[in-house]
């Protein structure tokens, strides 16, 4: 089953002699379930094509449908909220709320969705899978580099999203600890059959994916033999 | 630092709206600091320019009959000194009847120096020739015609010139010529030094060096405002102030103050501090938000003295300009609202009621001072920028400083990673958690939210102070100007006269009240009393010469010889003290309710009990223990035995059968009387015992009949000069019987006062709106600086509305944290700001409660612009991409 459908995306920024065609008539579909890595050079798009796709930018032209709701056409109240329910996100730099300790990040989400009853036992039990329950009352900055990302992982869980975006998640992290997020991404996306979206720069994590999209000059080139392996666990 | 400037400007032109807003505030501050630093300084010189016209433009007179005469000429100029203007009379002749006139040959220099010109004729040359101004030959009942005899002291002169109108003297002057000797003369010197130093040092210098004795030179009204009087020596005065029983601070404060106008200082330099203050808050804000590009320079080798010369580049950058436009506005406006209503900075004469010779336009304009031009007060300005720039270097070092203690890593991450954690789980006690990021965003550093706290108190804090002491000011005018002349009563009449017997019938304040254009007609009936106070009940009586004897403090000879003074000694502890006794009608005890200290006015109950109201005296500290009499204590009150007593009597030395003695109950203490007599033992309100009581008692208990003086209001819209004319008309052939309009001159002071409060007001809204900027800077500061945690937020699927809600709280919260503090902080400014009015600026009455209304307005202020401030900025965060701001 799709669960997003990229069609004909042109992202342009700026006007004039500084406009940058960060993403030129994109058109892209991912199956529910994949794993899918998106690499290419800096600056090539990976990282416009992966806000375009959780709705953190608008197309210039095109569209990005997820679960047949073409986002750019959601208002953005609804976006916010279709974004909050459906998409979760991890960034290179983790992005955890420094003033909030372990538990309460990995919460935050939920507690806006007003009159959902936050699922703790979920919460429990994603902590305690991600090795982070002995580290539930600790802040981000107490943490290691591999721990703030696990628990920013945990974050993007915790409202069970359809899509995991994740942007270069194991950027900053040496390359065990990169292994290690990498599977726990790979167990939640077959537990939860959840799709995960993920730019990296490294080749060789891009090659534990199920599929490879590779981007160049904002061109996408999906599914290249030579770019493609299948995933499994490393 | 060709570089450093460099950096700093590139900064400042990259954070536009952090320099805007110092650029603004250092406007602001500036201009409020000079702006009115001039508006004093215009004050001063035009309150010294009406002195000069009034007293005359000398600084120090002496007798100069001596020796040391003879070596003047040449010691005009010395070390240290230099006298600009000299001029010698001589006192030819003493006249006391029928006034006391003075006969002096003045040399030119004198008529210069006292403003007067010879306005018709010649000075006089013969011997017999004499000349004068037009006022003492109108006192004369002389034509003013050169050429009219003039006889005085029973001698003939010939007028010979008419000179212009005299400064103010105790005597009459008429000027006669050399040639006029009755061989008793006295030579007078009067000098004026140059006033671009210090008039009183160079007066000593010239004693010094002629040999002049310095106790018996006499100094002008004019030299308070260039320096003339002896300073009072600081540890002197503050260690007298220490020791000396009941002195304390008033009495440091009131000597420091006539030696350093510390008034007026402390207002410039609590101006001056609170800019500096919001130039350091504005600019902390800046830096802080930089501090990570500092720590990154740093990081790569840029030292510590390069880092103060980058962020001293850019406090100068912004400073040398704002502060020039600053001073230009604020100059500028001042400059407008001086020419507007100058008249409210310079420092009033005396309010005087009962003056005879004057008529009631002449003292309405007399009263209200001119304001001459606007000077510009170069020592504000250059004090100002000296005193910015000082500090705005203080303050640079400071932030160096404060980079220091931070470790390299503690600026880039903006942590000092001092705090201690608190392990609680929010999301399992609460829904959502905003409210509760809401708390530690504020919290997260104690000591930067409580700096934050204190800055958006303090505008609010000035403001408050500030409608304090002005709404105390106004309430003090309105309970004086209406303590001095009744009621505050358009038109009054009296008897100028020491005589009981002289009074305005019962039957005339009776047609009065029939007047159709008045509104109010209050008789006031008199009476001179007497008062025991033995056993050491009388307790300040080292202000009375007649009970001190001590040599050069002398008692006041005309009350010597007609009441015997106002106090008497009966034994070791033991006086007796001359006592005003007043009866008003109900109206005007009502009234008296507004300087009520003590007990109950119920004119009622007074007149079936036969109660008074006790007026105790008023000392230098704004007390009023110097008679321990309490509420409801019994005084016997000494009385001539009817209300027509001869002059003698009232000295209190006749016989026992020519006086009554009667003991009343005090139902209530007041701070001061209303329409006073001044023509018996005087009273000016706050140096005399008053005994009130109604009007019916003053006929009951000591046969008083007629009234001494009568307060009269007119109707609203009612034509002042028909009533005048008409209550004359009424009162005339009554002898010694004066009408007076005040109409003018209230409405004057009216005036005055209102423009004296715009200014006070106007003054507290440019602190409160520079405050403002520095709120909304701060709220901005807040905001941006946690762009990076509300990016999150908002990726985490928080909604706009959701967003606003918790910058909503975030504003309110501070809002309502700074109203807390802003009245913590009030409470003690509000007692300190009471203490003085009452005790060194002798305030009547001044509010001792705090007043809701300013409060709860200032704290809804505080609540909108912070929330305002929050919502603004967090606006500016919406327009964003999240991934600008996750990324920022």
């Amino acid at each position: 089953m799709k669960i997003l459908e990229i069609d004909h995306v042109v992202k342009i920024y700026g006007s004039g002699e500084n406009q940058v065609r960060a993403l030129a008539d994109v058109s892209l579909s991912v199956e529910q379930g994949e794993f899918a890595a998106i690499v290419g050079a800096s600056g090539s798009g990976k990282s416009t094509l992966l806000n375009l796709i959780g709705g953190l930018d608008i197309p210039t032209e095109g569209s990005v449908i997820i679960r047949n709701h073409d986002i750019a056409k959601l208002k953005r109240k609804e976006l916010t909220i279709f974004r909050r329910r459906n998409i979760g996100f991890v960034f290179q730099n983790y992005s955890l709320m420094p003033v909030l300790n372990v538990y309460d990040n990995v919460a935050l989400p939920v507690t806006f969705d007003k009159g959902k009853h936050i699922d703790h036992a979920y919460i429990k039990d994603l902590l305690k899978e991600l090795g982070l329950w002995e580290k539930r009352k600790s802040y981000p900055n107490e943490l290691s580099g591999g721990q703030q990302q696990r628990v920013a992982l945990a974050r993007a869980l915790a409202n069970k999203p359809a899509i995991i975006l994740a942007d270069e998640p194991t950027g900053n992290l040496d390359s065990r600890t990169a292994i290690e997020v990498i599977g726990l991404l790979k167990n939640s996306s077959k537990k939860y059959n959840q799709t995960i979206l993920m730019v990296t720069h490294n080749e060789a994590i891009a090659q534990t994916c199920d599929r490879i999209i590779r981007i160049e000059d904002g061109q996408l080139f999906d599914g290249e033999r030579e770019f493609y392996a299948k995933g499994g666990a490393v | 630092m060709k570089n450093c400037i460099r950096l700093a400007f590139a900064y400042l032109k990259y954070y536009k709206k952090q320099t805007l807003a110092l650029f603004l505030g250092v406007v602001l501050s500036a201009g409020l600091l000079t702006g009115v630093g001039s508006l004093l300084e215009s004050g001063r010189r035009a309150a010294l320019e009406n002195g000069r016209k009034k007293y005359g433009d000398w600084h120090y007179s002496m007798r100069c009959d001596y020796p040391w005469f003879s070596g003047f000429e040449q010691a005009k100029k010395g070390d240290g000194y230099e006298v600009e203007n000299a001029a010698v009379i001589t006192v030819r002749k003493m006249i006391e009847e029928p006034y006391n006139i003075s006969m002096l040959h003045a040399d030119g220099a004198y008529l210069q120096m006292m403003g007067r010109e010879l306005l018709e004729g010649h000075y006089p040359e013969a011997e017999h020739e004499i000349a004068m101004d037009v006022q003492t030959l109108r006192n004369l009942d002389i034509p003013a015609v050169c050429g009219s005899t003039v006889t005085l002291d029973g001698e003939a002169f010939v007028l010979s010139g008419i000179v212009s109108d005299m400064p103010e003297a105790e005597t009459m002057q008429v000027f006669v010529s050399a040639e006029l000797d009755y061989g008793t003369n006295g030579s007078f010197l009067y000098l004026k030094f140059t006033e671009s130093s210090n008039v009183y040092n160079q007066m000593m210098k010239l004693a010094n060096t002629l040999g002049i004795d310095k106790s018996r030179i006499a100094r002008n009204k004019i030299n308070q405002y260039v320096g003339g009087d002896a300073p009072a020596g600081l540890w002197r005065t503050v260690k007298a102030g220490i020791q000396m029983d009941g002195a304390g601070l008033p009495y440091i404060w009131s000597l420091l103050n006539q030696s350093w106008n510390l008034t007026e200082k402390s207002v410039l330099a609590a101006l001056g501090i609170f800019g500096v203050f919001i130039i350091y808050s504005l600019f902390q804000v800046s830096v802080t938000k930089r501090m990570s590009q500092y720590s990154m320079m740093q990081a790569v080798g840029m030292t510590r003295g390069t880092t103060f010369g980058i962020l001293a580049s850019e406090l100068g950058i912004i400073f040398l300009p704002a502060y020039f436009t600053g001073f230009l506005l604020g100059n500028g406006a001042a400059a407008y609202l001086y020419r507007k209503s100058g008249k409210i900075f310079v420092q009033p004469e005396e309010f005087y009621v009962h003056s005879g010779a004057q008529t009631a336009q002449t003292q309405a304009a007399a009263s209200l001072p001119d304001a001459g031009a606007f000077h510009v007060s170069v020592g504000v300005m250059w004090g100002g920028a000296v005193f910015f720039l000082l500090l705005t270097l203080f303050i640079t070092w400071m932030l160096v400083r404060k980079m220091d203690k931070m470790t390299t890593r503690e600026m880039m991450s903006k942590e000092t990673g001092k705090r201690r954690r608190n392990r609680t789980i929010y999301s399992k006690k609460h829904a959502g958690l905003t409210g509760i990021l809401t708390k530690k965003f504020m919290f997260e550093r104690k000591g930067a939210f409580i700096g934050m706290l204190l800055s958006l108190s303090v505008g609010s804090l000035i403001f408050l102070g500030a409608s304090y002491v002005a709404d105390n000011t106004k309430r003090n005018n309105e309970l004086t100007f209406k303590a001095d002349d009744g009621l505050g009563s358009d038109v009054q009449i009296y008897e100028d006269t020491d005589m009981l017997t002289d009074v305005v019938p019962e039957q005339t304040a009776e047609r009065l009240k029939e007047v159709p254009e008045l509104s109010m007609v209050s008789p006031v009936r008199y009476m001179l009393g007497e008062i025991p106070l033995i056993d050491g009940s009388f307790k300040w009586t080292e202000y009375y010469a007649e009970v001190v004897e001590e040599e050069g403090f002398e008692p006041n000879p005309v009350l010597m010889e007609k009441y015997n003074g106002v106090a008497v000694r009966t034994g070791e502890d033991d006086y007796k003290l001359k006592v005003n006794i007043y009866g008003y009608d109900d109206e005007m005890l009502t009234s008296l309710n507004e300087y009520l200290l003590e007990g109950e006015i119920d004119p009622e109950q007074m007149r079936r009990q036969n109660t008074v109201i006790f007026k105790p005296l008023m000392g230098g500290q704004g007390t009023y223990e110097g008679v321990d009499i309490q509420n409801g204590d019994v005084i016997t009150l000494k009385t001539p035995d009817n209300a027509e007593a001869s002059p003698e009597v009232l000295r209190f030395l006749s016989a026992d059968e020519q006086y009554q003695e009667q003991n009343f109950k005090v139902a209530a203490l007041v701070s001061r009387p209303l329409a006073k007599v001044e023509t018996f033992i005087g009273d000016d309100g706050t140096n005399r015992i008053d005994i009130i009581m109604t009007n019916e008692q003053m006929r009951e208990n000591f046969g008083v009949e007629g009234y001494h003086t009568v307060s009269i209001a007119l109707k609203e819209g009612a034509d002042a000069g028909t009533a005048a004319d008409k209550i004359r008309e009424i009162t005339s052939g009554i002898p010694k019987c004066v009408v007076k309009d005040f109409t003018q001159q209230i409405e004057a002071q009216n005036l005055f006062l209102s423009q004296k409060m715009v200014f006070f007001y106007g003054v507290a809204v440019i602190l409160l709106i520079i405050s403002l900027i520095h709120i909304m800077n701060s709220m901005q500061y807040l905001v941006t600086a946690r762009r990076h945690e509300f990016g999150i937020l908002r990726a985490m699927g928080i909604t706009d509305e959701g967003f606003r809600r918790m910058l909503v709280k975030e504003g309110l919260r501070y809002g309502i944290y700074s109203c807390i503090v802003m009245i913590v902080l009030y409470m003690p400014v509000q007692k300190i700001l009471y203490y003085f009015l009452v005790r060194v600026y002798l305030y009547i009455h001044p509010q001792t409660q705090i007043s809701p209304v300013p409060l709860l307005i200032m704290s809804a202020v505080n609540i909108m612009i912070c929330t305002a401030a929050v919502l603004i900025s967090g606006q500016s965060i919406l327009k964003r991409q999240i991934i600008e701001e996750i990324h920022d």
